[in-house]
């Protein structure tokens, strides 16, 4: 059966399942963990999208779920506002603290991230306990009531768990679709390598605090869920670090990534210390005693596990069949002629005239405390050029590049490209306006395909927003079919066919090389900056190199160039500048540098390598 | 690697199963009677978890002993609240609904009495509850009876000891940040103003809190001439009752039950001595405590502990009600309700309407690391 | 506000900065040496705690040998716990290892529980509990000794550290593993070294602090996160740093809880953690560290 009949069978028996299993399960103690692991679960798809998708760790889901139950309990017992407006007042509102948590945290990795938030859940419940006029205090809020729909009040666990059950079902629904968008690859980016991201177009700050506000506002409504059911009665002990740290460990447990995963390790993890009640008081320890196995064998998660039987693999492969993209893939092989080479479609390179400056560099300078990496360079670039940048390691080259790209903020001087300043301006900006750049240590999105790899190169000039990501309508399907279409031209660009759906880095050194020159080129950059693109090539790799560089040219891309290899340099290069501690000490064409005596002194040696 | 795999793989569903397979399978039984206890024997309350099953289980071994009800032993299904709110309403669940037990003993602790309290109700299952918030009995649930005095009886009981006894007129509070504390501080601020006294300053604290040196130095500096402390955990009002002690005693003390409690006078040793406090019930008050005392001792080989002795007193009047209205609910209820002069561990039960047991505490002054009585109090039950 | 109730909470604020700085001091030197923050370093404390309480009271062992004893149970567990939580997950991404020391964490506790029992235990104290009056501020000797003691473990780690080749080595480790097993370091016994080290470290604290904390299996709760904050006030990574991160987290919180509010305490570490990190990220002593493109 082709996956386009199965999704909605699929849907329709989902939806089967939740009318009937109230019928069948009838113990209101069962119902009742149902319902709070369906709570928990809700909670922990939230943490999936901060953790498992853009890779901000946070330990203060708790406390979201805490804020979202106390925002919908307090306006339906103080105001007397109908429940369901509230819930999702609720969803809001925890979102927003969502994002106070997203700004502080924003420069911040690891353990002072981790350490933050954790910091900020503690806050927020001694808040939930000292703001006695606000929350009510210790003795929290008592007969929340129950949603209703029409004239039927769902207070018994039973109804209540159809408001859960279909709010689980939508969420979950919404984070799948999420992670194979726009929105989704950015988080994905962002987790994969921030600093690529930035350089690639991605507002990281945007999209860190999007995430944390997505997580917020996930854990905001499955708190929301838990205060009008169960007990209809919240207090803030309930909201603690140590719940945060349960939560934390049932989306691990159920596979970093995975929304399934996440609702999995919730539902495990909630009825577990059910089943292991005759354990009696050791239950903690091997609850405890579980999760550090968990840490050490299946780091993925049951996710993770599952992912790699056979079976999974099968069904992944069927589902996968399926999808736009790999449809698209396969009719795009079937059309193409040829192997390899065959050129960008025509682009004309935009702009008032097609021989300018493109790029100019004036007075610039970089200084970290005392040294001085780039201590006042002037430098253009042409339109239409290859330009190399050269000089011994150290000379300020990378620097240079770094602060082009915005990566550093200069502490002199001016950038402009094509007459536009962009000093200083952030890396994504930059890109924006028509830079791309290639790294000297790869920086690929490794646990990402190929296809993605490159997708995300033209996040800029793409624009499908949070609610276009996860709804998916015709507008933003075409906007995908399109991006997919380039990306598939870039990658018959590099050479790169064929390979589409595997993990960038399970790729050969030298076709990462391409994959993030592929990615580069995707952003339709008016110049792209290169950083030793040929380190760590063969001699063939090399040459298939040099004749890339030339096609782009041809194409009306300037590129500009920090290479060490100097046959590479001297073959491609219209124009050559070379730095010497952070100065330009000679600039012209090949030949003039090869003779210049300065720059033989300071880098080439006596032995200039073989044109 | 791929053999790990499966191992894990495998033992993963087995995991899986074992859930959904769930437990709960009843255990039928020769005839006897099923209640049940929700103590907090995992989580953070565990201590005082520990100390309520001692005094549970005394009664019920004397009960068995004595023949149980009509010849029927009681078989104490013991449930652990994990010391949270959802886990208070899961135990419940689970005890009610898949132990079938016929009536409970619940918790100490009124915020996970208010989380059992809805499903209390629906079921209609009597359960016997220690938690001293005054509200829990009037929020027009009828399946819950207390047996211990509620706040407003401790704290009236402080503001007249205060005004009548001590002639002081400027109180101080500090309290336990948590339900509790928060309670039985506004208790005694209300009564304190009502009864013509001060209250210069009120200071709290978070739950294990380890230096009190800023709150004791603030109520010094306002003027404080009798601190009242409402404090929940044994370990953090000993370290209070030191640190007051260290900073020179600057200003009187009287606490709640839990500044005389075993667990708190174990630590705080000489500090506590000559400290006022309120508590339940004191050593040697009845003869009832007196035989608790001596049978306790037996069993376990240490002193009792106050605050714990409602479990028992709760599961022998639970018991006392199902001698007098068989194996039904509704006469459970009635038959407890219509306790009245029941002499337990804690004093004289007498039920009111509302389920309330006892209206009396005592004062006491902590002597050689004992509690001594000093008074008893009755402020009438409101 | 008079001067004498402002020198007493000052001297409050340096007793509990100095337990700070002390439970810090451990937690800052496995970091440093393998870059893992251990969410157990307040149970370091707390098991100790248990430890000498049983040796004390159960078995009536003398508190010096006691101590000792201690001493050397904590350094086995050290090596015990890096072998367990931290070494099958050397080479992964921090987050594993933050979750299986926080499983540890809730696993210790919830074994002291087990194995001791849920009650409160009070640890005997080597020093008088009569509380010395100087200058009109009133001190319990047991936080003189808490703070002589830090000051002792700060120029003996300085001594160890700077002077001796063994602490030579284990900071070549911490700085570059590579380098120092191309130097012939044995650099898997200079972690477990560091480790049992650390936990050395927190039996002294718990010690210490057992006396006046009493011995409970939350007591390290608290203790740790605030431990964590210290560290980073200060500046993660920088020893000194970790000490008067401490130290001015005791005094800033007692002055907070008098002057602003009792009843969020706590939150000022977290507080004064965010300001800082979103200020001035290194802490006062620690470095920038930037990551090269």
């Amino acid at each position: 059966m082709n996956t386009r009949a199965a999704k909605p069978l699929i849907l329709s028996l989902l939806v089967v399942a939740v009318l009937v299993f109230p019928l069948e399960v009838t113990s209101n103690y069962w119902l009742n963990l149902v319902n709070l692991s369906i709570s928990f679960s809700i909670a922990c798809l939230g943490l999936n999208i901060v953790l498992g998708y853009a890779g901000q760790l946070s330990l203060a889901q708790a406390a979201f779920w805490g804020v979202g139950a106390y925002t919908s309990a307090l306006l339906t017992t103080r105001l007397g506002w109908p429940v369901w407006p509230c819930m999702l007042i609720a969803f809001i509102v925890a979102g927003l603290f969502g994002v106070c948590l997203g700004i502080p945290t924003l420069k911040l990795t690891g353990h002072y991230l981790a350490m933050t938030t954790i910091g900020f859940g503690i806050i927020l419940q001694l808040i939930l306990i000292n703001a006695i006029w606000l929350t009510g205090g210790s003795d929290g809020i008592t007969k929340i009531p129950s949603p209703w729909l029409g004239s039927l009040e769902l207070k018994d666990p039973s109804t209540f768990f159809y408001v859960a059950a279909f709010s689980l079902l939508l969420l979950t629904w919404a984070s799948i679709r999420l992670k194979d968008s726009r929105v989704g690859r950015a988080f994905l980016a962002v987790q994969g390598n921030e600093m690529a991201a930035e350089t690639m177009g991605i507002d990281t700050t945007l999209y860190k605090i999007m995430a944390f506000a997505l997580s917020a506002a996930y854990g905001g409504y499955g708190g929301a869920l838990f205060a009008h059911s169960g007990s209809h009665y919240i207090s803030p002990d309930t909201f603690s670090f140590d719940q945060s740290v349960v939560l934390l460990a049932m989306a691990v447990l159920g596979g970093n990534g995975s929304a399934i995963g996440a609702i999995v390790g919730a539902t495990l993890l909630t009825l577990l210390p059910e089943v292991l009640r005759f354990l009696k008081d050791s239950y903690m320890m091997v609850y405890a005693a579980g999760i550090v196995a968990v840490m050490i064998f299946m780091p993925g998660g049951i996710a993770g596990l599952v992912k790699g039987l056979p079976f999974a693999l099968r069904l992944r492969a069927w589902w996968n069949a399926g999808s736009a993209a790999t449809q698209q893939v396969a009719v795009s092989v079937a059309t193409r002629d040829g192997v390899g080479g065959r050129p960008i479609p025509a682009k004309v390179a935009s702009g008032a005239g097609s021989n300018g400056t493109l790029l100019s560099v004036k007075d610039l300078a970089k200084h970290f405390g005392g040294l001085k990496a780039v201590d006042g360079v002037d430098m253009e670039v042409r339109r239409g050029e290859i330009q190399a940048l050269i000089g011994p390691n150290g000379s300020g080259k990378t620097t240079i590049l770094n602060m082009l790209s915005g990566l550093y903020v200069p502490t002199a001087g001016e950038i402009s490209l094509e007459g536009t300043v962009i000093t200083g301006r952030k890396p994504h900006i930059i890109t924006a306006h028509g830079m791309a750049r290639t790294f000297q240590n790869i920086r690929l999105f490794g646990e990402l395909t190929v296809l993605n790899n490159v997708l995300i190169g033209q996040h800029c000039h793409s624009k499908a927003g949070l609610v276009p990501s996860v709804v998916q309508p015709p507008s933003q399907q075409g906007e995908e079919t399109g991006m997919r279409k380039k990306a598939l031209e870039m990658l018959e660009f590099v050479g790169l066919r064929g390979k589409e759906f595997a993990q960038a880095n399970s790729l050969p050194y030298g076709q990462q090389r391409l994959l993030e020159l592929a990615r580069a080129l995707a952003s339709d950059p008016k110049i792209l900056l290169l950083d030793e693109p040929a380190a760590g090539l063969n001699a063939n790799e090399t040459e298939v190199l040099i004749d890339l560089l030339f096609q782009i040219r041809d194409q009306g891309i300037t590129i500009l160039l920090v290479e060490h290899d100097m046959s590479l340099v001297m073959n491609v290069s219209d124009h050559i500048t070379v730095l010497n501690f952070g100065k330009k000490i000679a600039e012209g064409a090949a030949e003039a540098i090869e003779k210049n005596q300065e720059v033989i002194d300071a880098y080439l040696g006596t032995e200039v390598g073989n044109a | 690697m791929a053999r790990r795999k499966r191992f894990l793989s495998v033992a993963l569903v087995a995991l899986v199963a074992l859930v959904a397979v769930g437990s709960g399978v009843a255990v039928a039984a020769d005839p006897e009677i099923l209640l049940g206890f929700t103590p907090p024997v995992t989580g953070a309350s565990a201590a005082e978890g520990a100390l309520q099953l001692k005094a549970i289980k005394l009664a019920l071994k004397e009960i068995n002993a004595a023949g149980g009800v009509n010849g029927k032993k009681i078989n104490l299904i013991v449930v652990d609240n994990q010391s949270t709110n959802p886990g208070a309403l899961t135990a419940l669940q689970k005890a009610v609904e898949q132990e079938k037990v016929l009536a409970l003993v619940g918790s100490v602790k009124s915020t996970q009495i208010l989380a059992m309290s809805d499903a209390v109700k629906n079921y209609g299952v009597p359960m016997m509850i220690g938690g001293t918030n005054a509200t829990l009995t009037k929020q027009g649930n009828p399946w819950l009876f207390r047996v211990r005095p509620d706040d407003s009886i401790a704290a009236a009981a402080m503001v007249k000891y205060i005004k009548e006894d001590s002639k002081l007129t400027k109180v101080g509070i500090l309290h336990d940040s948590d339900a509790f504390g928060t309670g039985g501080a506004d208790l005694v601020e209300q009564g304190s103003k009502a009864a013509g006294l001060t209250v210069v300053k009120r200071e709290k604290y978070t739950t294990k809190e380890k230096d009190f040196t800023a709150q004791i130095l603030s109520l010094k500096n306002a003027g404080t001439q009798i601190m009242v402390l409402y404090g929940t955990n044994p370990e953090d009002v000993a370290i209070i009752q030191r640190q007051y002690r260290q900073l020179g005693s600057p200003f009187k003390y009287i606490g709640s039950p839990s500044s005389q409690m075993k667990d708190a006078l174990n630590l705080s040793r000489e500090a506590a001595n000559g400290l006022l406090a309120v508590a339940d019930f004191v050593p040697g008050q009845s003869e009832a405590n007196k035989k608790y005392a001596v049978d306790y001792k037996k069993e376990y080989n240490e002193e009792y502990d106050s605050t714990s002795a409602w479990t028992y007193d709760g599961l022998n009047i639970l018991v006392a009600a199902i001698k007098k209205g068989g194996e039904d609910r509704a006469k459970i209820r009635e038959a407890i309700l219509a306790t009245q002069g029941y002499k337990g561990v804690l004093g004289t039960f007498s039920f009111t309407p509302n389920g309330d047991g006892l209206s009396e505490v005592s004062v006491v002054e902590i002597d050689k690391g004992m509690p001594k009585l000093l008074k008893v109090v009755n402020v009438g039950a409101k | 506000m008079d001067l004498s109730t402002n020198f007493q909470m000052l001297t409050a604020g340096l007793a509990m900065g100095s337990i700070y700085a002390l439970v810090a001091l451990g937690f800052v030197l496995i970091f440093n040496a393998v870059g893992v923050v251990n969410f157990a370093q307040g149970e370091f404390v707390m098991v100790p705690a248990f430890v000498a309480v049983w040796l004390m009271d159960m078995l009536k062992i003398p508190f010096p040998l006691t101590y000792v004893i201690t001493v050397i149970f904590m350094g086995v567990f050290g090596i015990v716990f890096q072998r367990i939580a931290y070494y099958p997950l050397r080479n992964r991404t921090f987050l594993p290892v933050i979750i299986a020391t926080i499983g540890v964490s809730i696993f210790l506790k919830n074994a002291a529980q087990m194995v001791f029992g849920a009650e409160p235990f009070l640890m005997h104290r080597p020093t008088p509990p009569d509380v010395l009056n100087l200058a009109g501020v009133f001190i319990d000797p047991q936080y003189i000794v808490i703070i002589v003691c830090t000051l002792a473990l700060l120029a003996f780690q300085y001594f160890f550290f700077e002077k001796t080749s063994l602490g030579k080595k284990m900071q070549a480790t911490a700085q570059d593993k590579d380098m120092a097993r191309l130097l012939g370091i044995r650099v898997a016994t200079m972690i477990a070294i560091t480790f049992a080290y650390s936990s050395i470290l927190g039996a002294a604290a718990g010690i210490l602090v057992g006396p006046i904390f009493y011995v409970t299996k939350e007591m390290g709760g608290m203790l740790g996160l605030k431990a964590f904050c210290s560290t980073i006030i200060g500046g993660f990574g920088s020893v000194p740093g970790a000490i008067l991160g401490g130290i001015f987290l005791g005094v800033i919180e007692v002055f907070a809880a008098f002057y602003i509010s009792s009843g969020y305490r706590d939150a000022f570490a977290f507080i004064m953690l965010i300001l800082v990190l979103l200020f001035r990220p290194q802490g006062f002593f620690g470095e920038k560290i930037a990551e090269k493109a």
